[in-house]
């Protein structure tokens, strides 16, 4: 088992022979590659969440999205020896992620939340979001807003829904979504755009 | 600057602009182009709808016993050949490049001390011989010599 994360410090790295500028996941993933497996407990420390937001998002169930993210770092720590940084870790991990995703939705291994108002507040893990002791009457609202903004994502088709996680809560550039979902960035504007389109359809009255 | 909506050429600059994602300058660009265009300023507004629409997306905390299973799924997966190498990979890593090195040259003695030289290296060798051998040959070359001497020449013999 590798061990737990520590700190690394002043481990230089390379790439190709010659010194290279690379983020810091990059030089981490270096890192595990040559050995260093308490690297790998700091990307999975940095990058747990993201991974696991993401992909519930994208299939809406809990332990489904938790053993996808599994199944993901678990390939990241596999081909660790092969590794090369030849694109954003990021951009290499979401790519995996949204293969699974994908992978998982259009084989239907899962069933979809159908979580109603009346049983959200019973079943559903404790959310993000944090908010200074709302009202009974404001929490209802909120809920029914969250429900509204949940079914019109989920109302997109695959690609664009991966594109709007990806853009909004990845903050990840038109470049990189392309890679991730190994298409091209003009194909990546088109999703977007069409994707938004839809979204104002549903949810611009919200503003 | 074209209109974004209207000639659809660079539809992502008002998608970028809600975001907030816009450089400086370019932004500066569009909102001048946005008092002046109502169809772009209603798109960003609804876009920026969208945007804060979004944020009501929260997803659940992440599971605390996430690591845990995911460790022991790494543990698992691992081959004994992984397992036991472990300690000394990085070592393995540092010095992979003289090891292999060295592995083949292990590799070719062995193929050599097993298979003995190849045959055109022993057509190349030189035989060894002995003093006593050459003393045998000089002394044979000599009896010869000596019997071509007594014996007389074909042309002497009578004919029949």
């Amino acid at each position: 088992m590798p061990p737990q994360p520590e700190s690394l410090k002043g481990v230089e790295t390379s790439v190709g022979g010659c010194a290279a500028t690379l983020d810091y996941d990059t030089e981490l993933m270096i890192q595990v590659r040559e050995g260093h497996e308490a690297s790998f407990g700091l990307l999975l420390e940095k990058h747990r969440s993201s991974v696991v937001h993401f992909l519930y998002r994208m299939v809406e169930n809990q332990a489904v999205a938790e053993e996808l993210a599994q199944e993901v770092f678990l390939r990241v720590y596999r081909s660790r020896s092969t590794y090369e940084p030849t694109a954003k870790f990021t951009t290499w991990l979401f790519r995996i992620a949204t293969h699974l995703a994908l992978n998982s939705l259009r084989d239907g291994k899962h069933e979809r939340r159908q979580e109603s108002l009346d049983n959200a507040s019973d079943e559903a893990p404790s959310r993000q979001v944090s908010d200074s002791r709302p009202s009974a009457e404001a929490l209802m609202v909120r809920e029914a807003k969250m429900e509204e903004v949940r079914r019109a994502v989920a109302a997109l088709p695959e690609k664009q829904r991966a594109a709007v996680l990806m853009h909004k809560y990845q903050e990840m550039d038109y470049a990189q979504i392309a890679k991730a979902l190994h298409t091209s960035e003009s194909a990546v504007k088109s999703l977007l755009f069409r994707a938004y389109e839809t979204l104002r359809a549903r949810l611009a009255h919200m503003g | 600057m074209n209109c974004p909506s209207r000639g659809r050429e660079n539809p992502e600059l008002l998608l970028d602009y809600s975001a907030a994602k816009l450089p400086r300058q370019l932004a500066a660009e569009l909102e001048a182009h946005l008092h002046e265009c109502r169809a772009c300023s209603e798109l960003v507004a609804q876009q920026q709808a969208v945007w804060s629409a979004l944020d009501l997306l929260a997803a659940p905390e992440v599971s605390a016993t996430f690591d845990r299973e995911l460790y022991n799924r790494i543990g698992q997966q691992d081959s004994w050949w992984s397992r036991l190498i472990r300690p000394i990979r990085p070592a393995l890593v540092l010095w992979r490049g003289p090891l292999v090195a060295a592995t083949c040259l292990v590799i070719t003695a062995g193929i050599v001390l097993e298979f003995g030289v190849p045959q055109e290296h022993k057509a190349t060798s030189v035989e060894i011989v002995q003093p006593e051998q050459v003393v045998h040959a000089l002394d044979d070359i000599e009896m010869f010599e000596s019997f071509d001497h007594s014996v007389p020449p074909a042309s002497s013999i009578p004919e029949l």
